[in-house]
């Protein structure tokens, strides 16, 4: 077999930087990040209809909710 | 455990749900190895486990993609990271009974990431990146933002082999490229022409749109180029002056681009050549190139209207719109002079310059020898009606055109108009090699967009704004802040013009480009912090707009900007709903 024959591996780094928590709850910023990844790359929609979240709750807790995007940056 | 949030379990549950969705995907690695993650344990919990052993003599590995080059066609690299990374916060993977403490990630099977594409394998090429060998005075990678000065990467023969492996023309697939925003220069590739033989193999099709500074186009290259034909070559030409281009370019060899032109021909190697008309060349010195390049017979000659970023230069370097003017004037000036298409970029300032821009479907150029050629067409016909369809838009003209092309269509009949005077052209195309002549090849017909050898006339269409007016009425907004370019402003305006609003206001608005700065106008190359700052100060100086409507061009298909910055953004940041217009890009 020829040195080239051996498929080239797509390998990425991890360096640990996450980003500055924007929760001060290391669960709820877990979730926080999941979502604004997840969000980054889908569109979540109800019966047809895109649905356009910026925040979320837990399920256990309808008082208290969290933002989804850190916007801080977006200042004019 | 958390009495309101997350508990413990649902932490848990979560934690496990998301290791495995990942793990089947990827394969984590410490010190490049792969490693079996089998379960986890919680950082803030207590465990014992020994650290995990890796093999240091472990074999040479690939080097590590940036994820964020994959922003553009695969930015879900970037969020595996970024899953992983929050996972990673909260818990100990653990493999038998060794802690793991991984540094990176690995696809585990690529087939999995095939991407929707054409079937062309110049796209396979363009993945590669490479140093180019020149460095012209203009070049656009001086002048970029930060955010776009990715480091330097260069592609291995076994990564770009393995494109080829996964590159599939029948089902039109291929792996994610790489893209970047610094320049790649296929040719000096030191394994080009074993991946292009690679290619080959695989296709018969013709690859399209190989960009080249010419330098390694010398007699034995074009030789071996041409022995994997059919493909299609775009020449950074930019003066055919050796001492000029040495100059601007920074070249030690500029006879060999030079002598290239009739070397392709020979070759019978369609090609086109693109001049960047920076304002210190002369502008004697452009007609001439044109005149060099005219005589090679080019598929065309692309004309670029420079600008520059404020990074490029803080002082604005050249007035814009009088430099545009007079190289306009040049082109104008210097066309019937010769065959081959000559095409300023972008070409709707040409029509804002001869100040009748309009709607009307017209011809912007013809490919010599081209089927249109030969039946008479020529720059600036309109065109009337195609097989007694009558064209109505421009946009009309060309999903027609697109729909003959693609059902294969061999016989036009078209009513043209040239100075007033109708005409009836019958476009005849012919699938036989002898009956093409150069530089219209077989392989021709893929390049670029064009129709039987036409170059039509894109831009702004009236329809547009009336699915606007109707977006606008079905959603209740009297008031509609449309967030446009400089260059699609007039038409817009004039499309306002000659349509029934029904009481919508529609204010046209150009954004500045703070992003790039400098004297850059073409709206492909704003960002959404740019559309934010311009309605916020649109809201400041009057009344609020109930929609804004901004273009799809700046954004890739996975909607982010060149900031990596999501459409969406703008509508959360300023309030305002926000219609996104499908927009063609100014430079395709």
């Amino acid at each position: 077999m020829k040195k080239h024959d051996k498929e080239f591996v797509y390998r990425f780094k991890l360096d640990g930087k996450t980003g500055r928590p924007l929760i001060d709850d290391p669960p709820a910023e877990m979730v926080r990040k999941q979502l604004e990844a997840l969000l980054k790359i889908v569109v979540l929609s109800e019966g047809g209809r895109e649905l356009k979240p910026d925040r979320f709750r837990f399920m256990n807790n309808p008082l208290k909710d969290f933002p989804i995007f850190d916007d801080t940056d977006s200042d004019t | 455990m958390t009495d309101k949030g997350l508990s413990r379990t649902a932490q848990i549950d979560l934690l496990s749900r998301t290791l495995e969705g990942l793990l089947n995907v990827i394969a984590f690695e410490v010190k490049g190895a792969p490693v079996h993650v089998d379960g986890f344990c919680l950082r803030d919990g207590e465990h014992r486990f020994p650290p995990l052993e890796v093999d240091d003599d472990s074999p040479v590995l690939d080097p590590y993609y940036p994820p964020h080059y994959f922003r553009a066609n695969e930015p879900r690299f970037e969020m595996i990271r970024d899953i992983a990374g929050t996972l990673l916060e909260q818990v100990i993977l653990v493999q038998g009974e060794r802690a793991v403490h991984p540094d990176g990630f690995r696809l585990k099977n690529l087939s999995h990431w095939l991407i929707d594409g054409e079937d062309d394998p110049g796209a396979v090429l363009n993945s590669i990146s490479w140093a180019c060998k020149v460095k012209c005075i203009f070049c656009y990678e001086r002048g970029n933002p930060p955010e776009l000065n990715f480091p330097p990467y260069k592609t291995t023969l076994r990564e770009i082999l393995t494109s080829v492996r996964y590159f599939d023309p029948v089902e039109k697939k291929r792996l994610p490229i790489p893209s970047r925003y610094d320049n790649n220069e296929i040719l000096t590739f030191p394994g080009i022409l074993e991946v292009i033989r690679a290619l080959r193999k695989k296709t018969d099709a013709p690859m399209i749109n190989i960009s080249t500074s010419g330098t390694m186009l010398d007699e034995p290259f074009i030789r071996q180029l041409a022995e994997n034909k059919p493909l299609l070559l775009s020449i950074s030409l930019n003066s055919a002056d050796p001492g000029v281009r040495a100059s601007i370019m920074k070249e030690k060899h500029p006879e060999i681009p030079l002598r290239s032109l009739p070397l392709l021909k020979q070759y019978r190697i369609p090609f086109a050549a693109s001049i960047v008309a920076w304002p210190t060349i002369p502008l004697t010195d452009i007609e001439n190139t044109v005149a060099y390049a005219d005589q090679h017979d080019p598929l065309q000659i692309r004309i670029c209207l420079p600008g520059h970023t404020s990074r490029f230069s803080q002082k604005i370097l050249f007035d814009l719109e009088d430099y545009w003017g007079r190289l306009i004037d040049l082109i104008d000036s210097i066309r019937d002079k010769h065959d081959t298409p000559i095409i300023p970029l972008p070409y709707t300032y040409e029509e804002i310059r001869q100040g009748h821009f309009s709607f009307v479907p017209g011809v912007g150029g013809v490919i010599k020898n081209s089927p249109a050629w030969k039946a008479g067409v020529r720059y600036g016909d309109e065109i009337l009606s195609v097989n007694n369809v009558p064209i109505r838009s421009r946009r009309f003209l060309q999903a027609l055109m697109d729909r003959l092309k693609k059902e294969g269509t061999k016989t036009l009949w078209m009513q043209t108009r040239r100075k007033g005077k109708e005409e009836e052209r019958i476009i005849r195309y012919s699938e036989e090699t002898f009956d093409h002549q150069y530089p219209y090849l077989p392989e021709t017909r893929h390049f670029d967009v064009n129709y039987y050898g036409m170059y039509l006339y894109d831009g702004f269409d009236p329809a547009d704004v009336i699915r606007l007016r109707d977006m606008a009425l079905a959603r209740g907004a009297g008031h509609v802040l449309v967030l446009t370019s400089w260059m699609i402003k007039p038409y817009l305006e004039l499309a306002l013009q000659h349509i029934d609003t029904q009481g919508v206001r529609f204010v046209p608005h150009v954004p500045e480009n703070i992003f790039m700065g400098g004297n850059i106008v073409v709206g492909d190359l704003l960002t959404a912090k740019d559309f934010i700052r311009a309605i916020r100060e649109y809201c400041r100086e009057g009344e609020k707009p109930d929609l804004a409507v901004a273009p799809t061009s700046p954004f890739s298909s996975w909607l982010r900007d060149m900031r990596n910055d999501h459409f969406l953004k703008i509508e959360r940041i300023t309030g305002i709903p926000l219609y996104f217009m499908e927009t063609p890009k100014l430079w395709s």
